[in-house]
């Protein structure tokens, strides 16, 4: 299986945290965008980078900061002196992965220029469309303590996150050999590729093809039912997010080498999928808690 | 919960007129307290021994028809105090389907039947709420349940409903305790009587005639007919047979449906040739039921509206009605003694010229008579009713020396726009005079049609002066309420006829246009009872089918589950197959050997994608034999 490899190698970089990886190269088989919330120095980055270091893809990063601007990201038109044209410089967006770090420090706008692009697949500037590179992911991060300027993304822009994950302290083992040096923890950038382009998109399409029978997606409509219907619930799930659960749930069954989506499946990523589009009005309770509690599988 | 005690107290409320007073109130209290919640045992165990022994004070034993119906409410009531679980509601509610039936007992009319269904799909809300709990719906969504179930049940109840078996005889037909007092004609006829009854807008009965219906004024609907004279009112007579019945012409041929009147009259039009069956036809012509008519009746009649009765009248009868008493109505008896001698033709024709050419008034409401009433009506108050005129006229017949009596019935009727019906009324109801004459038998004179002769031609409603004397519903003006008024009657008649009335007869018919001619009550049971068997048949193997086709691996998943959960693992209602699994290992590893293939198997069955045939069936085996 290729996608082991990744997960290994990405595991030596970042210790202690297989779930948390398994779930983000699961998000990328899915072809979504991923979402790493958590607070600073846990490894945020790092993951994103050592990702995009085992997927041998073309990788930028954008350090978002209060007084970027659209162009910063998508590139601007700039006047040829020699030609007598204007000339199309494009930005750090026209990249197969980006890692947009700390999106929330940015205006709106700014903002809605990389979530456009993410769910379009395309940029338009000046009038003229232009094709983003395939596969195209984003890897954000966002610190959700640091509340003092920022513009924290509202629901409706979460919703195009396929997963959002959080990294967590490291367990005490991970962070004893952390501390003690000798982990044999490699450098982000001595990673090399495991993977090649054209192998990562038949992969995609293997995922695909993984069986989803119709007591399975009884259980997701089920899933998705509940959270419309119940009063804990501010709003319930978009049809997109029904549609990222499954295919979450797809990457994640071929992750466990098996040809068909399980309950357990749904089960393992709902917590990544719903939790940040999901507002519960209930105190102290997760979204996906009471998901998982109360909907029984048929 | 507080849906059920609404509905317990619903289904009780029709029961007021039936159930002693402190029963309901008994009930009541039970139902306020239900909504509290109510626990304590002992109590409501000395609450029913005390019901029992109350009913039982009551009545005087447990098992008639009022101390049953007085029992069930309160032990129902009691029910719904003491429960709070799931079963209990349930019982509750079906009590209440058996307790609505009681309804009927009072009365089987459209409005009852119509608010039995209504009180049916409010119990079938109630189930449909307690068999989701713990989950609470709303009641309109409920309601809609309710609705679409009992659609679906609306076939079957009707194809019960026309092939069921018929019982001969009156099942529904339960007697009432105690009589109400039903208006019509009484009796003994004395001024005031018909004019009280004319203001009663109820029906006496309905015609449907099977030709064509002849003219309003030759609708005269003979009742009973009076002899005696006490010089104040008339009673019956005692004729003794013998008298002669020729009649020419086409016959009339009608049926009547009765309104219950509790008396033994029948009616039909001057002159019914033939008794219905289980009545009789008096020598004086009036039809006599055997029994009172408690129960609304439909006879069919013939009449002959040209005839000649009673030319050879005994000799007995004629004297009976000559006789008036001694020392009364001396100016009356001036009046008729100076016409005695001539032909009877030239007397009557003295009479109604005597009524012609002094101003009398045709009303509802005449002033009081005096001592020697007829001396009074005919010299100074010369107003009154139908049964003034009447009376006044045969007393000056048989004064003159002309035998005379009284007919009392009803005269016209109108039709329902509707359903074409002919429908008499209890405001139809007349009074009128049979004078004898020598060679021609009895001969009819309505003095009211010379007093006011729009009565006969048009009906009441013209012919009184003013609209005022009459009930608002009968006034001419409000034609929006009598519209609504032949509506309502055309309902409740289809509904007598056709749901309250469908007996073996009417079922033999619908079997004879379907081609069963002459099926006996075993044929129709035979019937009755293929069908319903093909019917459950059909349903139970469409219900079969469908487990078979779809759900055989979850019911052997279910099976399974069930095996576990004896083995004290139960599966959490949101854990998957390997998770159980994995949990059932770690707990039981023995079992989790055994059980390896077969959610191997069911898992490849219910989520994957290949299914070889036979699978679904190995599979249940597998459940099975797993121990």
């Amino acid at each position: 299986m290729p996608v082991h490899p990744i997960i290994d190698q990405v595991g030596s970089v970042v210790l202690g945290k297989e779930r948390q990886i398994r779930l983000a190269v699961a998000c990328l088989l899915a072809r979504g965008h991923l979402l790493i919330e958590d607070l600073p120095g846990v490894g945020k980055t790092t993951l994103a980078h050592a990702l995009s270091s085992s997927l041998g893809l073309e990788f930028r990063r954008i350090q978002f900061t209060a007084d970027m601007l659209p162009a910063d990201v998508v590139g601007v038109s700039v006047y040829d002196r020699e030609t007598g044209e204007f000339k199309f410089h494009a930005g750090p967006i026209f990249a197969n992965l980006v890692l947009a770090d700390e999106i929330n420090r940015t205006t709106p706008k700014t903002q809605s220029a990389l979530l456009e692009a993410m769910e379009e697949g395309q940029v338009t500037v000046e009038g003229e469309t232009r094709p983003l590179p395939t596969p195209f992911f984003v890897i954000a991060t966002q610190n959700p303590n640091d509340q003092a300027g920022t513009f924290p993304l509202p629901e409706s822009q979460l919703d195009r996150f396929t997963m959002r994950i959080r990294l967590g302290y490291p367990d005490r083992d991970a962070e004893r050999l952390l501390l003690s040096g000798n982990s044999g923890k490699k450098s982000v950038h001595s990673l090399s590729p495991c993977i090649g382009r054209e192998e990562l998109l038949q992969l995609f399409e293997e995922v695909k093809k993984i069986h989803a029978s119709s007591a399975l997606l009884d259980y997701l409509q089920a899933i998705l039912q509940r959270s419309r219907s119940g009063s804990e619930f501010i709003n319930g799930l978009s049809p997109r997010a029904g549609l990222a659960l499954l295919a979450s749930a797809k990457a994640w069954a071929y992750l466990e080498e098996r040809s068909m989506v399980l309950p357990e499946d749904i089960q393992a990523v709902l917590p990544s999928v719903v939790d940040h589009r999901l507002v519960s009005a209930r105190e102290g309770l997760l979204p996906s808690d009471i998901l998982l509690e109360e909907v029984g599988i048929p | 919960m507080n849906l059920l005690s609404l509905s317990v107290a619903l289904t009780l409320l029709p029961l007021y007129f039936q159930l002693p007073s402190w029963v309901l109130i008994a009930c009541l209290f039970l139902i306020a307290l239900s909504f509290k919640g109510f626990k304590n045992k002992w109590l409501l165990q000395f609450l029913a021994v005390a019901s029992a022994a109350g009913v039982f004070l009551q009545y005087g034993t447990l098992f008639s028809r009022e101390a049953g119906m007085s029992l069930l409410s309160l032990l129902v009531c009691l029910k719904l105090a003491e429960s709070g679980k799931k079963r209990d509601a349930c019982l509750v509610v079906m009590l209440c389907y058996f307790l609505i039936m009681t309804w009927l007992f009072d009365s089987q009319s459209i409005w009852v039947a119509f608010a039995m269904m209504l009180m049916i799909l409010l119990l079938t809300a109630n189930l449909v709420q307690i068999s989701n709990l713990p989950r609470r719906i709303a009641f309109l969504e409920s309601a809609g349940i309710a609705f679409r179930l009992l659609a679906h049940a609306a076939p079957i109840s009707l194809f019960l409903f026309l092939l069921f078996p018929r019982i001969p005889g009156p099942i529904w037909a339960l007697p009432k305790s105690s009589g109400h007092a039903l208006s019509g004609l009484s009796d003994r006829l004395s001024p005031g009587s018909i004019s009280d009854l004319v203001l009663s807008d109820s029906l006496a009965f309905r015609a449907n005639f099977a030709q064509e219906i002849p003219e309003r004024s030759r609708l005269y609907w003979r009742g009973p007919v009076f002899w005696d004279y006490d010089g104040k009112a008339w009673s019956r007579g005692k004729p003794i047979a013998g008298a002669s019945f020729h009649a020419s012409g086409n016959p009339v041929r009608y049926s009547v449906t009765m309104e219950p009147s509790r008396a033994n009259w029948l009616f039909g039009l001057d002159m019914p040739i033939a008794p219905p069956p289980g009545s009789m036809i008096t020598p004086d012509r009036e039809i006599v039921s055997a029994f009172p008519v408690k129960n609304r009746m439909r006879y069919d009649m013939i009449s002959i509206l040209n005839y000649e009765q009673g030319a050879n009248e005994p000799e007995r009868n004629l004297d009976e009605a000559l006789r008036i008493p001694q020392g009364i109505d001396p100016k009356a008896r001036a009046l008729a003694n100076s016409w005695k001698g001539e032909t009877a033709g030239q007397i009557v024709r003295h009479a109604i010229d005597f009524f012609r050419s002094h101003r009398f008034v045709y009303t509802l409401k005449p002033p009081m008579l005096e001592q020697d009433e007829v001396d009074d009506f005919l010299f100074r108050t010369r107003s009154g009713f139908c049964e003034h005129y009447a009376s006044s006229f045969a007393f000056l017949m048989r004064a003159a020396g002309i035998p005379a009596r009284i007919v009392t019935g009803y005269q016209g009727g109108e039709i329902n726009p509707l359903d074409r019906e002919w429908v008499v009324r209890q405001s139809d109801a007349h009074a009128w005079v049979e004078i004898w004459e020598e060679g021609r038998g009895w001969l009819r004179v309505d003095p009211t049609a010379i007093v006011a002769p729009t009565r006969i031609e048009s009906g009441l409603t013209a012919s009184l002066p003013g609209s005022s004397e009459l009930p608002l519903m009968m006034r001419r003006d409000s034609a929006w309420l009598r519209r609504l008024r032949f509506g309502y009657e055309a309902a409740s008649y289809a509904w007598s006829q056709w749901v309250t009335g469908f007996d073996e007869e009417k079922q033999r018919r619908l079997f004879d246009s379907l081609g069963m001619k002459n099926a006996t009550l075993r044929d129709i049971a035979a019937v009755f009872s293929i069908a319903l068997s093909l019917f459950f048949l059909a349903s139970t193997s469409l219900l079969l089918f469908r487990i078979r086709r779809k759900d055989r691996v979850e019911l052997s998943y279910l099976l399974f589950c069930k095996k576990m959960a004896k083995l004290g693992l139960e599966r959490r209602v949101s854990e998957g197959p390997l998770d159980y699994w994995k949990r059932i290992s770690s707990w039981n590893p023995e079992m989790a050997s055994k059980s390896a293939s077969f959610m191997k198997l069911y898992i490849e069955l219910r989520y994957g994608k290949n299914e070889k045939k036979g699978d679904a069936v190995r599979l249940y085996r597998m459940a099975k034999s797993l121990r």
